[in-house]
């Protein structure tokens, strides 16, 4: 029964080299061993020849006769993976994976043996995410590498790395990360519920995954972490939150996030407190200054002159004496060109990049004022702004606090202070609204934990983060538990 | 349907009751006061406080004594089907009516300071369109505008600090110059900016931890209580009789004082804040009477908010003349005081007799 049902779905040579279109680097080595003799297929640039001569074909050449059958070289060929009992679709797509397959002519029956030869570059520094102190060992696009680099910084038997293959021309595999007595259930649940029932095809990177898994689709705001950095990684997974890997991406994701965790970088766990504490809150209000300054000047010139004290109010007159705009159109201007300079800025080769800075600085710095198209305070602003911007350590959310700026200017120039007012409510109602895998966005500032504040907003001396943060909800809060078990009452801490 | 419910915690419940108090009748209602009970308007607001406490209890009891659900339900309960929906029509009238009153005053004081020229029908589109996006997200969103709202503007107490130091401490004295029925006008004359509280008849199903609600309630009645009696008390003191008496808004007339170094009249800064203030009643009175919609004609939620911003919306075309607006306010806080000082006596009344009944029947 079993000889019929391989039989069934084995392929000749002939077969194989029809399925995959005559492919010129399909190689079948015909050995003329045993009485009918073995063919060796595969593709001749994905595999590594070394392995193929060395354990393969040398050491079928080597054995004696009685041993040359399918059932002795299934058991003892000195290769770590081989897959047996295959559906036709299986063996073409490992044959592209650089596998070699076997096909004993005189029995009919085949298995393949792993001869793969991935590309992987070294590991290296990580580039967009910088950090002072901390490693800087940073993910590759190979997944085996990536997991390799977890696995080694995590020696924990609950750590899980569950597989769900994506995709259908693109296969790709996804690695959902997690520490089994920690990550919470039902996150889980929903993150696999939704991986599995993406409908989109071709997904080729981790960001496109997260897209692709986020709650609200039109948001304007990141729904997950994407981090380079496997520290980040694993801080976040002890926090019970829960990573994705995706094949060839060295891009991991991190959900469920919060709206302050955008802000928290792992640094602030390496720095002393009071320095973290500090940035921390440098980071959210340069964030709230990015969004509202310039739109602030913009309603101010336009609308509320009342607002501003007389001697400022005649510094501000007269550099925007000569300026030809109003001041909506002036901001949005400026705030364009800084914009432009920025892309052209992310476009140019690393080498020619610099001279976007001296372009910048000259030409937007003191040409516009000089000529008067701007005034000078404007461009403090609009400096300040970019700056603000740029300071929140996940790029993403950078790139969304920029784009946030512009309609809150337009509702400014609109409608004055009453316009930003607006802006900030429906902002506010934007992130009520918001979750991020069934998790309150908000959180902890709403749903309200005043135990969880102090992981998000500030950082305090290290002895005060008894408990992992509740707003994951762990199934295991407390991080000390052996030295803890003295302790009733955790609640002090 | 109960399971879908999502829950928020009790102390949630004083942001959600204080924020539903404090709107726009804050901004005018020293000079209120001051025109029924004068000197002595400070006893009329702590008599009214008392009175609001009292009728928090009631309330509280009420819910209890009914197995929780909202006011529209306990009308259905107690009433049946068909006379408890006229009741809950009635009331959904009345939230609608002062939705409209409070956007149409914010729309109003946006205009006198900053805005002349533009149209009312400007200002009430965005007011509504802000409010139908967070209604539409369900309670839990309203809480949390509550709730955020009360942090990004509690600040604006402190402001009061400036006018403080030019009081002069003898146009209070002597106390009890007015006579009792003048101060009881006061008391009644409070039930605009007081009213609010009556949020709790429709919140309770959504409170976890429901024997704490009525601490935070209370504390919720009286937080709101002391920040007027303050406003008052400093209004009274800061400005001169006759002063007072011409000012619409004192509140914003004695911000105006206000200096910083960067900032020069504060009061451009304070009336769009107001916005903030006023975000949440405008959230809990549509999120509310769209309740009541679904309730009595047993609708989505989603249409009855969209009703009720198109008939708001047609109703901004209406606005005419300070005075008929004055008309109007005049008419929703009485309305509303006999709506919810007094209505909830003869509820619990009502309640306790069905209850009875009910008994007597079960027993034979």
């Amino acid at each position: 029964m079993t000889k019929r049902h391989n039989n069934d779905n084995l392929l000749g040579y002939e077969k194989i080299k029809s399925i995959l279109n005559e492919s010129p680097d399909l190689i079948c080595r015909k050995l003329e061993v045993g009485q009918e003799g073995i063919h060796i297929i595969f593709m001749k640039n994905l595999i590594k020849p070394e392995i193929l001569n060395e354990y393969v074909i040398k050491y079928i050449e080597e054995l004696s006769v009685e041993y040359l059958h399918y059932t002795y070289l299934m058991k003892n060929i000195p290769i770590d993976e081989i897959k047996v009992n295959l559906e036709e679709q299986e063996i073409i797509s490992s044959l592209l994976n650089g596998f070699a397959y076997l096909y004993f002519l005189d029995e009919k029956k085949a298995f393949i043996v792993n001869c793969a030869n991935p590309i992987e570059r070294s590991i290296e520094k990580a580039e967009t995410e910088s950090l002072v102190y901390g490693p800087k060992i940073s993910f590759t696009e190979s997944l085996t590498s990536n997991v390799k680099i977890i696995r080694q910084n995590l020696n924990d038997y609950n750590l899980c790395t569950d597989e769900i293959k994506i995709g259908e021309r693109l296969q790709k595999q996804v690695r959902i990360v997690y520490i089994k007595d920690i990550a919470n259930h039902d996150t889980l649940q929903t993150l696999k519920d939704r991986i599995k029932q993406l409908k989109m095809e071709d997904i080729i990177d981790s960001s496109v995954l997260a897209q692709c898994l986020e709650d609200k689709h039109y948001s304007l705001l990141p729904q997950f972490i994407l981090t380079e950095l496997p520290d980040r990684f694993i801080y976040s997974i002890l926090n019970g939150r829960i990573g994705i890997f995706i094949d060839g991406s060295p891009v991991a994701i991190i959900g469920p996030a919060n709206f302050f965790s955008f802000f928290e970088s792992t640094e602030d766990i390496y720095l002393r407190w009071s320095l973290s504490t500090f940035i921390r809150l440098i980071r959210l209000f340069a964030m709230v200054g990015s969004l509202f300054l310039t739109a602030i000047y913009v309603a101010t010139m336009t609308y509320h002159f009342e607002l501003i004290p007389s001697k400022l109010l005649i510094i501000i007159g007269q550099s925007r004496s000569q300026i030809p705009f109003p001041p909506l159109l002036e901001a949005l201007l400026l705030e364009l060109l800084i914009e432009l300079l920025r892309e052209a800025g992310a476009r140019l080769p690393s080498k020619v990049g610099q001279t976007m800075g001296i372009v910048g600085g000259i030409v937007i710095g003191q040409a516009t004022v000089e000529a008067g198209l701007t005034s000078n305070i404007l461009i403090i602003i609009v400096a300040f702004s970019a700056l603000g911007a740029f300071s929140a350590p996940i790029y993403e959310m950078g790139t969304a606090v920029r784009i946030a700026r512009f309609p809150i200017i337009i509702l400014a120039g609109v409608w004055g202070l009453n316009g930003i007012i607006v802006g900030i409510c429906i902002l506010i109602v934007h992130l009520l609204r918001l979750t991020s895998l069934n998790k309150p966005y908000l959180a902890p500032l709403y749903p309200l934990r005043m135990k969880d504040l102090k992981y998000f907003l500030i950082r305090l001396p290290h002895h005060f983060y008894m408990r992992r943060p509740l707003v994951n909800r762990p199934k295991d809060s407390i991080r000390l538990k052996e030295r803890l078990k003295n302790i009733t009452d955790l609640d002090e801490f | 349907m109960r399971s879908n419910i999502r829950f928020v915690n009790a102390f949630m419940a004083f942001y959600i009751i204080h924020t539903s108090q404090i709107g726009m009748g804050i901004l005018g209602v020293p000079r209120i006061m001051y025109l029924e009970s004068k000197k002595d308007a400070w006893i009329s607001i702590l008599i009214s406080g008392l009175f609001v406490s009292l009728i928090t209890w009631l309330m509280i009891s009420i819910l209890k004594k009914n197995e929780g659900g909202t006011l529209f339900e306990i009308h259905e309960h107690i009433f049946g089907r068909f006379i408890g929906s006229i009741f809950n029509f009635l009331i959904v009238i009345y939230f609608i009516a002062v939705h409209y009153s409070i956007t149409i005053s914010y729309v109003e004081l946006s205009l006198t300071w900053g805005y002349e020229g533009v149209y009312e029908w400007v200002g009430v589109l965005a007011l509504l369109i802000l409010t139908i996006y967070a209604v539409s997200g369900g309670f839990r969103v309203v809480t949390g505008v509550c709730f955020l709202s009360f942090l990004l503007t509690i600040w604006l107490l402190f402001v009061v600090y400036q006018p403080l130091q030019r009081i002069n401490l003898t146009r209070i004295l002597p106390i009890m110059t007015t006579t009792p029925s003048e101060i009881i006008k006061g008391v009644f004359k409070s039930s605009y900016t007081m009213l609010g509280f009556e949020t709790l008849l429709f919140i309770f199903p959504f409170i976890k931890e429901k024997n704490q609600l009525h601490l935070f309630s209370q504390i919720a009645v009286w937080f709101t209580t002391i920040l007027v009696l303050i406003t008052t008390v400093v209004s009274i003191l800061f400005f001169s009789g006759k002063e007072l008496e011409k000012n619409v808004w004192p509140v914003v007339s004695m911000i105006s004082t206000v200096h910083f170094p960067f900032i020069e009249r504060f009061e451009f800064v304070a009336v769009p804040l107001w916005i903030l203030v006023i975000f949440p009643n405008l959230c809990i009175t549509l999120y509310i009477s769209s309740k009541g919609i679904k309730q009595i004609f047993h609708i989505k939620q989603k249409y009855g908010i969209w009703l009720i911003s198109i008939i708001l919306f047609i109703c901004s075309f209406l606005i005419t003349k300070r005075v008929d607006n004055n008309y109007f306010f005049d008419q929703v806080g009485k309305t509303g005081f006999f709506l919810w000082f007094i209505y909830p006596i003869f509820l619990y009344g009502i309640t306790i007799i069905k209850l009875k009944i009910n008994t007597r029947s079960r027993r034979s």
